[in-house]
């Protein structure tokens, strides 16, 4: 992204803020779908992340950082959203959506659900790699982790996921 | 599946819901978020350098709301009267104090310019006084608060000077705003009280930055107080010593009054610890019910003694009250301390390892001039789902010289700080308010 916009976003400048989100409005939007799985809910997601967005863009360093950010504060929300839903409701979370659809939409929703098994944490590193196309430097500067920790998440998340295709198929 | 088939299908998944339709009404979401986020004012602490010192927000709680049937058998008195009872819906005891028509009818318009404010009902006690007010005018108020607020009797002496309310004052049209004024000290209450406001608005300017300026104009009502429906407050005497991992707390008395009750504590100063917050300290009736949540607190600097507020039970007609507690956040008195040196930006004494210092960097954004924000992230316990406001507003540089902050954010794992950008003796060392340890036990203490 520009610098200069994103130097006017920092301050507050409401067209550059404008620009900005409207630059990475389909990432928040689709991590909130990948989380909450409804248009409606990823929606308010986008709503509730500029906000927070907003209050908090002068913590940002550079430029380059801001997507990371903004897909770290969406899954923030969506983590609580998915945690307050949980006190009204528990045991639907996987409810299996079913499908007439295409194979390869059934394999997605499928992939979707083994995504949700995943703990928070490595569910967070997939979705902000295959999800968002961030590098593992983006996400570990992101989460303020080092890039091995990253690499380990990725790679034993693949291996949870591998694990639950081979019991669910 | 083969290995590294996840890793393509995981490529194609997002790909998938990429190739979804965007909803094309995602804009009107931003444009809310930016609004919101334009009107909101961080949860800030604003630390007083008075013998009285403001140590907490308010607590957002909502206790169950039975609606009052005597609300609707009012309603025919005083016009509007759902509507208040609607607006005050976060204070069960207020509502009481509607039902039971404690609430006097004032009907006070000011004019500036296109701009009409009415103050329609007042509630008073001897320490609280809570206006209800429309707004009409044409224009746009989304960028105006009320501000500046000053409450004198009619002798001219200021009532709310040590300490007024610092709710949120935005305007709003088509709705009944709440102006909620609270003091402490003994200032007559007279009829009438006179109250003066003027409005803040945030301008844009050729920066960016929006910046409060205060309009010069100033809101003016004389406020007609039928003092013979006052209500006197109630005393409660208790003198109980309660005991959570071996640190007392001395319970002194209740004093209740139509808008809220105060309890009166002191902490032993024997205690190894410093508490930090009154935990789950609230009052249940007879029936084990919870009644009223603490909703702030003051200290008292001079007899050390803690003030906590609470929602009134005044109207409710509950034949026992107690105390009940099991849980408070207090901190060894050696650990209360968080020292950094600046020029390092080196975090050199914390209570624990839970906390680290994130960032330090000049802040003049927004509306801040030449400061320095500091940044620390809190591993807090995330089931608690809190904010920690960890810092108070003074802190020491090396040489024991004192300063003062206003201002603090904090989310639920890290808080901010922001201090004069200015040269300090290193290292400068911050006292503590609240952090997440805790204290623990079993405590039921009679009121009534």
């Amino acid at each position: 992204m520009d610098d200069k916009i994103f130097n006017r976003a920092r301050k507050r400048d409401e067209e550059a803020f404008l620009t900005l989100m409207r630059l990475y409005k389909d990432n928040v939007y689709y991590t909130g779908l990948a989380y909450l799985k409804n248009s409606e809910k990823a929606k308010e997601a986008v709503q509730e992340v500029t906000f927070r967005a907003y209050k908090n863009i002068h913590k940002v360093k550079k430029a380059t950082a801001v997507k990371a950010w903004l897909v770290r504060i969406t899954i923030n929300y969506c983590l609580d959203e998915i945690k307050k839903s949980k006190r009204f409701q528990s045991g639907n979370d996987f409810t299996l959506i079913e499908s007439s659809q295409s194979h390869d939409v059934t394999e997605s929703l499928f992939l979707t659900e083994a995504i949700h098994t995943l703990r928070p944490k490595y569910q967070m590193v997939v979705i902000m790699k295959y999800y968002n196309d961030l590098t593992v430097n983006e996400i570990a500067e992101s989460l303020k982790m080092p890039t091995g920790t990253v690499k380990t998440y990725l790679s034993r998340a693949l291996t949870e996921l591998r694990n639950y295709a081979e019991r669910g198929i | 599946m083969k290995k590294g088939q996840e890793h393509n299908m995981l490529e194609k998944e997002g790909k998938v819901l990429f190739e979804q339709n965007v909803p094309f009404n995602l804009d009107d979401q931003i444009l809310i978020g930016i609004d919101r986020g334009r009107r909101h004012k961080n949860r800030m602490i604003f630390a007083k350098n008075s013998i009285l010192s403001v140590t907490a927000l308010l607590i957002l709680f909502v206790l169950s709301v039975n609606f009052f049937p005597s609300v609707n058998q009012l309603a025919s008195k005083i016009p509007g009267i759902n509507k208040i009872a609607e607006a005050v819906d976060f204070d069960r005891g207020l509502q009481e104090a509607i039902s039971n028509e404690y609430i006097q009818v004032v009907n006070q318009s000011d004019t500036k310019g296109d701009m009409t404010i009415t103050i329609d009902q007042l509630i008073v006690d001897e320490k609280r006084l809570i206006l209800f007010y429309n707004v009409e005018t044409d224009e746009d108020v989304t960028n105006l608060r009320i501000g500046n607020i000053k409450l004198t009797n009619k002798n001219g002496q200021v009532l709310n000077d040590s300490f007024s309310s610092s709710g949120d004052f935005s305007l709003n049209k088509n709705q009944i705003g709440v102006l909620d004024v609270r003091w402490d000290g003994n200032v007559e209450l007279t009829d009438p009280l006179t109250i003066t406001f003027s409005l803040i608005e945030d301008q844009k300017q050729e920066s960016g930055h929006l910046e409060p300026v205060e309009l010069p104009e100033t809101f003016t009502y004389k406020l007609p107080i039928d003092l013979s429906k006052m209500k006197e407050s109630k005393t409660y005497t208790i003198n109980k010593t309660a005991e959570l991992d071996g640190q007392k707390l001395h319970f002194k008395k209740v004093i209740s009054y139509p808008t809220r009750e105060e309890l009166h504590l002191e902490y032993d100063e024997n205690n190894t610890k410093d508490i930090l917050s009154w935990g789950d300290l609230q009052i249940v009736n007879e029936n084990g019910d919870v009644v009223s949540k603490p909703n702030m607190a003051m200290t008292d600097g001079a007899t050390k003694t803690q003030v906590i507020s609470f929602t009134s039970n005044y109207f409710a007609e509950y034949e026992e009250l107690y105390f009940t507690l099991t849980k408070m956040n207090a901190i060894d008195k050696s650990d209360n301390k968080i020292v950094i040196d600046l020029e390092e930006e080196k975090l050199l004494k914390a209570p624990d390892n839970r906390v680290t210092l994130a960032q330090i960097s000049e802040d003049n954004s927004f509306d801040l001039e030449n400061k320095l924000a500091i940044t620390f992230l809190l591993d807090a316990p995330p089931e608690e789902d809190q904010s920690y406001f960890v810092m108070s507003g003074v802190f020491t540089d090396v040489e024991g010289k004192e300063f003062y902050f206003g201002r603090q954010q904090a989310s639920s794992n890290d808080f901010t700080i922001y201090i004069e950008n200015q040269e300090y003796a290193n290292p400068i060392s911050f006292s503590i308010q609240n952090y997440p340890t805790y204290i623990e036990g079993d405590v039921k203490i009679k009121i009534k």
